[in-house]
């Protein structure tokens, strides 16, 4: 576990060292979270301009949501997404044999190559979001609603890790896979709003089938002072499961893969 | 030296020709842009939730439907995706080579911005066609002379689209950040220009202020001319609104580009 720390340490340095060779980077990127948070913000306020509340939620409880989606995007194309780029031209090359060979655990030491820190911008509009949602609310939150609120956000935090490292593993077999990331990123489009806001179908799906009511809804509440644990224990079955899943899937990825330089 | 204008027009097969085949050999981009379909449509879900208590403001639940199927399917009629490209050429110098044929950069762009709706628009027309005909009560205006009008718009929408993005790719000449500018851009359009929310639910007289400004242009127009939400004389006002700022860009992409040029110097030229 330690070694795996400071595998990533040395890692997550040389990223910062090359983002901050182009600084206007930074800036950028904090002024495109910034216009997208402007967006879903906007969203919320037109439908509450029409409508007290949103699925039962109040405007800045909604913000929370709003909130937390963001700081899971940033989670995710920050420190995961630049990782899949990155194996697809792995793979393709045959520069992956280079990573096979240390004695690292393959799927841990492949998500750990890469990561893009100007993208963290959203998550720090995200933050902010959510603070500034808090200081609207009524009451502030007591110390167990924010305890339970960081599990639960590392929660929905590996649970992104496990669908990313299963999209990773499936990279094995085909080599484009344009089609199922947007198709991820797509879905993680519907986190923007409480689960309860969509129409029946939906909601359930989302809440069930697809899990994406655990990136923010479920957190949202927790830190509201209205967690909903046994739902939040499905939330941990399910990504147990993926974790799982997704090792099982790198060993048989692993298996039939031949280094074309190799 | 330019070619004159009537040879221009010969040259227009082969390059709309050229774009087409290019167009269909990177169909990855096509996805990209069919995903920028997500938000829009998470909107629609909630908004026929909200409308399940009643209409807001006139419209009823279906008439939701209506209004983002068709916001999907006009976004796929009216987008242009020049500017990244646009960038890369100027940055790299590999514009160069265009400059020493007689012809514009601009029209091999142009050739390729219609040439930019094959096979992905027809599904997704389809899809919409079929979305709009199971939902009760969701409808399309679809007499010849609306269509007539939808057709203008959308053209007209192109169009715009074209020119702020030649615009805004050209600023490559001075700042190396064109792609944050053009999503900037591409994020206050689609806010403003009725493709997250239907104009008319601003609040206020906001949504009446927004007709006047370019961002209705490529997407809010074409929809609410094709879901029947503006009358006659109001589709001829506004698309002598849409044609104007189009004009007016226009004109200011092609002297953002003469500037450029002069100040351009190539590595390797």
């Amino acid at each position: 576990m330690w070694r795996y720390l400071r595998v990533f340490g040395l890692h997550a340095q040389g990223s910062l060292m090359a983002a901050l060779e182009y600084r206007v980077g930074f800036l950028t990127a904090l002024g495109m979270s910034l216009i997208d948070a402007l967006w879903a913000v906007g969203g919320a306020w037109v439908f509450y301009a029409h409508r007290p509340t949103l699925g039962g939620w109040r405007f800045e409880e909604t913000l929370v949501v709003v909130g937390l989606f963001f700081l899971a995007s940033g989670f995710l194309d920050a420190l995961l997404q630049p990782n899949l780029r990155l194996l697809i031209e792995r793979i393709r090359t045959g520069q992956l044999d280079y990573m096979l060979i240390r004695p690292l655990n393959p799927m841990a030491y492949a998500t750990m190559q890469r990561q893009r820190f100007e993208k963290l911008s959203s998550a720090w509009v995200g933050l902010a979001i959510i603070g500034v949602a808090l200081m609207r609310a009524p009451k502030p939150p007591t110390l167990s609603s924010v305890l339970s609120f960081a599990a639960l956000l590392l929660l929905a935090l590996l649970l992104l890790y496990a669908l990313m490292a299963l999209l990773m593993a499936l990279c094995f077999w085909a080599v484009d896979l344009t089609n199922v990331e947007e198709l991820l990123f797509g879905t993680l489009e519907t986190a923007r709003y409480p689960v309860q806001a969509f129409p029946e179908p939906l909601r359930a799906v989302l809440s069930f089938v697809v899990p994406i009511a655990f990136v923010s809804t479920v957190p949202a509440e927790a830190l509201l002072g209205r967690p909903n644990w046994a739902w939040a224990g499905y939330g941990l079955a399910v990504t147990l499961g993926l974790l799982l899943l997704s090792r099982l899937v790198w060993r048989a990825a692993l298996r039939q893969y031949c280094g074309i330089g190799g | 030296m330019q070619l004159r204008r009537s040879r221009l027009l010969c040259a227009y097969p082969a390059l709309l020709r050229f774009a087409w085949k290019r167009a269909a050999a990177y169909r990855a981009v096509f996805v990209v842009a069919l995903m920028n379909a997500a938000f829009p449509l998470v909107m629609m879900a909630i908004w026929v939730k909200l409308a399940g208590d009643g209409p807001i403001a006139d419209f009823r639940a279906e008439d939701f439907v209506g209004y983002y199927l068709a916001a999907v399917l006009v976004r796929r009629l009216t987008a242009v995706g020049i500017a990244a490209d646009l960038e890369r050429l100027i940055h790299t110098g590999e514009l160069s080579p265009h400059l020493l044929r007689p012809l514009h950069v601009g029209h091999v762009y142009l050739a390729r911005a219609l040439a930019g709706r094959g096979f992905i628009t027809i599904f997704t027309a389809l899809l919409v066609g079929v979305g709009v005909w199971v939902t009760p009560g969701a409808q399309f205006d679809l007499r010849a002379s609306t269509l007539l009008s939808f057709a203008i718009a959308c053209g007209v929408g192109l169009m715009f689209e074209f020119f702020v993005q030649f615009a805004i790719g050209s600023l490559a000449f001075w700042i190396t950040q064109v792609q944050g500018v053009s999503a900037a851009f591409q994020f206050i359009k689609a806010f403003l220009g009725g493709y997250i929310v239907p104009l008319a639910l601003f609040p206020g007289d906001l949504g009446r202020w927004l007709i006047w400004t370019p961002f209705p242009i490529n997407v809010a127009l074409p929809v609410e001319i094709l879901t029947g939400r503006v009358s006659e004389e109001q589709v001829m006002a506004r698309l002598a609104v849409g044609i104007g700022w189009t004009l007016l860009v226009m004109v200011g992409a092609s002297l953002i580009w003469r500037r450029g040029l002069q100040a351009y110097s190539a590595v390797g030229a």
